[in-house]
């Protein structure tokens, strides 16, 4: 039984530098770019997965313009065997709905379903920086048919060829076990990517990459690219805060900064902030009647608007 | 996973400067023409090619025809032709221009040039002639065998403040290489501890070095044409103090400007960096700057030691080439087209040992006969008092550089011997003078306009270190250092590093004791060569650390 250890990756432009486009879609052709912070925490996750199955195959995959391949090469000089690109100009705009099926379609051309014989694992970063969305991980593993945990910090395997998952929810952790084949999302908080090694950039400086278009997995039109995407980005705004920066504190060293702060805190609070909150605190409440039911209990109030009710459930029979 | 890869070259280069890649771009070059199918790997320290590199530059372009015959001239990036070449006696308030130049200075026929863009299209080249390159990884061991260099290994990482291997350790790579060129630079790392074990300055002058802080601006239209240099003498700096500034005009509305100090001051709270800023505020620096903007900071060392300096350049299975050779010719503080010229007679060196498949020393040393029969020898030999004569001071310096010039390098002592910079450094209590901070008490309140504090500057050099790895600045007897570098000398580092990574801190106990910001380090080295009593080591940290220059 050879595992192999899917690392799905996104090259995304440095935070520092990222622009909009006019269309309102990222322009990526100025900025320097590096792999997405939480797919490297993906990938380190993948090398130490084969501190436990040193047998395992490790590829690599990452969806965009053939420009991403070298993030893909970044992969191998960390440790990884394969590199896969799916790159067409047809899969352009697409969103992430677009993006998870056209993903699961290329591991699924590459023999990765849920009846495989031979099990696997997929790793993705929780997010991109540029997208935002943590849709991709979930769309991908719903697509092939697979379970998923996402937010996972490490990943573990135990000795029954289970995955054990140390996932963050609020307040702490929850630890869970997963089968065979299945999707893992990693936060950037796990342990951090290691350093390409020499050996591993000269490897990548030959291998080949494999890159398909969509005709090679067998995948249509209808659903990818811009027009086959469900989002439509109405418009773009250009958030401006009004409010001018200000400085909380300045120094040389710790004494300094410290002394600052604390002059700042006794010179009062930002009056526009304050300003600000009530304003927001009118604006917030919702349009239909408000019923606090918790009856003079502490709690956090959540509310749903239901519009269809579903029909009350049956009385308990005796 | 922690077994060590191992790799295999017959040409390692350590290091992507003009030294480095001129030597793999004359050696493809060479091996190509004799029909040779040998592999070159080059390794590169910063995070690209021209991360690490900083010069100021005005540079002699002949040497760059022979580098690449091929090539139209045109097609090198260099900025701009010197049109005009002034060099200027400067006061505080004001400034008298000399109506002739310093023997050896004149810029006729060089360019002016950002060193970093001309790397990377040397680097370019090198690629198309099938020269290996990899940045981003930091070279920290030679790998000996049976006493000789048999390659180099790339550092270990994944590693904390103590050296314990974190979950994500990376072993290092081993190449071992049939020939490793060194050409790391200025104070190389590993140079360094190549000629301390096999002795190779014995009889030959100690190095010394000048540390040169650069900055370049953009400047509004019209403040400066595109090739018109300047270079200062006096202002801010005092007779013991050997140097000058620099004003470079570069095509696109860009200025260089610089301060260039040797680090064989006597002055132990001297600050080159803020000497710096304090020349900039002089009225005839700051007309150029005025209406502009900073855009890049950053800080060399360079070294001066000059003809009696050199190292013995090869031993078995290696050659030293560039600034790591001290190949500088002064007074002009030019080493660029020697570094090449050295890179170039390497290569021919290289191709003839493995032509003949022997790497041995013997077969090697026609590498230091090929520098004495070139123009490096010519160039520096016609110098080779130069430096020295200033460790007295500018006026008997002058003297000295006077009778030189008559009697062709010569003067009427002879060789001149030369102090290594960490034992010029006076102590507190025998500084005859103002110190440095009195000097210009008032002058340091720097207004983030014209002029910048470290902290400020360091933000516009890029630098970025990893937060997992051993300190790569080691003091190297804590004890020690407390009792003679703090209390006797008032910890130099503090002022004499360009990047404030050296911070004087009065801990709990009431004891003084150095803090080390090392994610600050601009890798100028200047700690190394400067901390009286040696007191502070430079390691080599994390590949892709230190420094992002763009266009220094």
């Amino acid at each position: 039984m050879a595992l192999t250890i899917i690392s799905l990756i996104k090259q995304v432009p440095l935070p520092s530098e990222m622009r909009m486009g006019e269309d309102g879609l990222m322009d990526r052709t100025k900025a320097k770019s590096i792999i997405n912070i939480d797919c490297s925490f993906g990938l380190e996750a993948g090398l130490q997965l084969r501190k436990k199955y040193p047998d395992a195959r490790l590829i690599v995959c990452s969806m965009g313009p053939a420009s991403f391949e070298t993030a893909l090469r970044t992969a191998i000089s960390m440790g990884y065997d394969e590199a896969y690109l799916l790159s067409d100009r047809k899969l352009g705009g697409s969103d992430t709905y677009a993006t998870g099926l056209a993903l699961s379609t290329m591991l699924k051309h590459l023999g990765f379903t849920k009846d495989s014989k031979e099990p696997f694992i997929i790793l993705a970063g929780r997010q991109t920086s540029d997208g935002d969305t943590a849709h991709v991980p979930s769309q991908v593993a719903e697509n092939i048919g697979i379970p998923q945990a996402t937010f996972v910090e490490t990943v573990k395997p135990d000795d029954s060829g289970n995955v054990v998952a140390k996932r963050i929810i609020e307040g702490g952790y929850q630890m869970l076990k997963l089968p065979m084949p299945c999707v893992i999302s990693l936060t950037p908080t796990g342990i951090p990517p290691r350093k390409p090694s020499l050996s591993g950039a000269i490897k990548a400086r030959s291998l080949k990459i494999t890159t398909f278009g969509i005709d090679d997995i067998g995948l249509g039109t209808e659903k990818i690219g811009i027009n086959g995407s469900p989002t439509i980005v109405v418009k773009v705004v250009n958030i401006v805060s009004e409010r001018p920066p200000i400085i909380m504190s300045e120094g040389h060293n710790e004494a300094a900064l410290v002394d600052s702060l604390i002059a700042n805190f006794k010179k009062g609070g930002n009056v526009l902030e304050k300003k600000e909150k009530a304003a927001k605190k009118e604006t917030d409440r919702p349009d239909f009647p408000e019923k606090d039911f918790r009856d003079g209990a502490r709690g956090i109030i959540t509310w749903a608007e239901v519009t269809n009710p579903p029909p009350p459930p049956p009385p308990p029979q005796l | 996973m922690s077994n060590t890869d191992t790799i295999s070259t017959d040409v390692l280069i350590i290091g992507g400067g003009p030294a480095g890649l001129a030597t793999s771009i004359h050696l493809a070059d060479i091996l190509k023409e004799s029909g040779q199918n040998k592999r070159i790997l080059l390794l590169e320290k910063g995070r690209a090619i021209g991360s690490h590199i900083l010069s100021g530059a005005v540079i002699k372009t002949e040497v760059f025809n022979e580098l690449l015959p091929a090539v139209d001239f045109s097609e090198i990036p260099f900025s701009a032709k010197v049109v005009k070449d002034r060099t200027v006696l400067l006061a505080e308030k004001s400034s008298i221009t000399l109506p002739f130049h310093i023997p050896y200075m004149s810029n006729k026929g060089n360019y002016v040039a950002s060193l970093g863009q001309v790397c990377r299209y040397l680097a370019e080249k090198a690629q198309e002639k099938g020269v290996e390159i990899y940045t981003g990884f930091a070279v920290d061991e030679i790998l000996y065998k049976d006493g000789k260099v048999i390659g180099a290994k790339t550092i270990d990482t994944g590693i904390d403040h103590h050296g314990h291997k974190l979950e994500n350790f990376q072993a290092g790579t081993r190449v071992e290489a049939g020939i490793t060129i060194f050409a790391e630079g200025t104070r190389g790392s590993l140079a360094k501890t190549l000629i301390k074990k096999f002795d190779l300055t014995k009889g030959r002058n100690e190095q010394v070095y000048s540390l040169g802080c650069k900055e370049l601006w953009t400047v509004p239209p019209g403040n400066i044409q595109p090739g018109e240099i300047y270079h200062t003498m006096g202002f801010p700096l005092d007779n013991d103090e050997f140097g000058g500034g620099f004003i470079y005009g570069l095509k696109d509305n860009k200025v260089a400007v610089g301060l260039v100090v040797g680090l064989d001051y006597p002055d132990p709270t001297f600050d080159v960096h803020d000497a710096f800023q304090i020349w900039k505020t002089s009225s005839f620096v700051s007309k150029f700057l005025k209406g502009g903007k900073l855009s890049e900071y950053g800080a060399k060392t360079l070294p001066e030691g000059g003809h009696y300096a050199i190292p013995k350049l090869y031993v078995d299975n290696a050659l030293i080439v560039g600034d790591s050779a001290g190949l500088v010719a002064m007074p002009a503080l030019k080493g660029i087209h020697l570094a090449i010229r050295s890179g170039m007679l390497a290569a021919k060196t290289v191709a003839g040992a493995l032509a003949k498949n022997d790497t041995s020393e013997k077969c090697l040393s026609e590498y230091e006969i090929l520098v004495n029969n070139s123009q490096i020898h010519k160039e520096l030999y016609a110098v080779r008092n130069f430096r020295q004569g200033f460790s007295k001071g500018l006026i008997f310096g002058g003297l000295q550089f006077g009778t030189q010039l008559i009697t062709g390098g010569a003067g009427f002592f002879g060789r001149l011997r030369s102090h290594p910079d960490s034992e010029t450094t006076l102590k507190l209590s025998e500084l005859r003078k103002k110190p440095f901070r009195e000097r210009f008490k008032g002058k340091f309140e720097f207004d983030k306009k014209l002029t910048f504090d470290k902290a400020t500057d360091v933000y516009y050099s890029g630098v970025y270190h990893d937060e997992q790895q051993i300190v790569h600045l080691k003091i190297n007897n804590v004890e020690n250092f407390a009792k003679v570098n703090i209390e006797q000398y008032g910890a130099p580092e503090q002022f004499f590093c360009s990047s404030e990574v050296y911070e004087l801190h009065t801990n709990k106990a009431g004891q003084k004791e150095l803090r080390i910001h090392a994610e600050n380090c601009m890798h100028c080295k200047t700690c190394d060569i400067k901390s009286p009593g040696v007191g502070i080591t430079w390691l080599v940290p994390n590949g892709g650390n230190g420094p992002d220059f763009q266009n220094m």
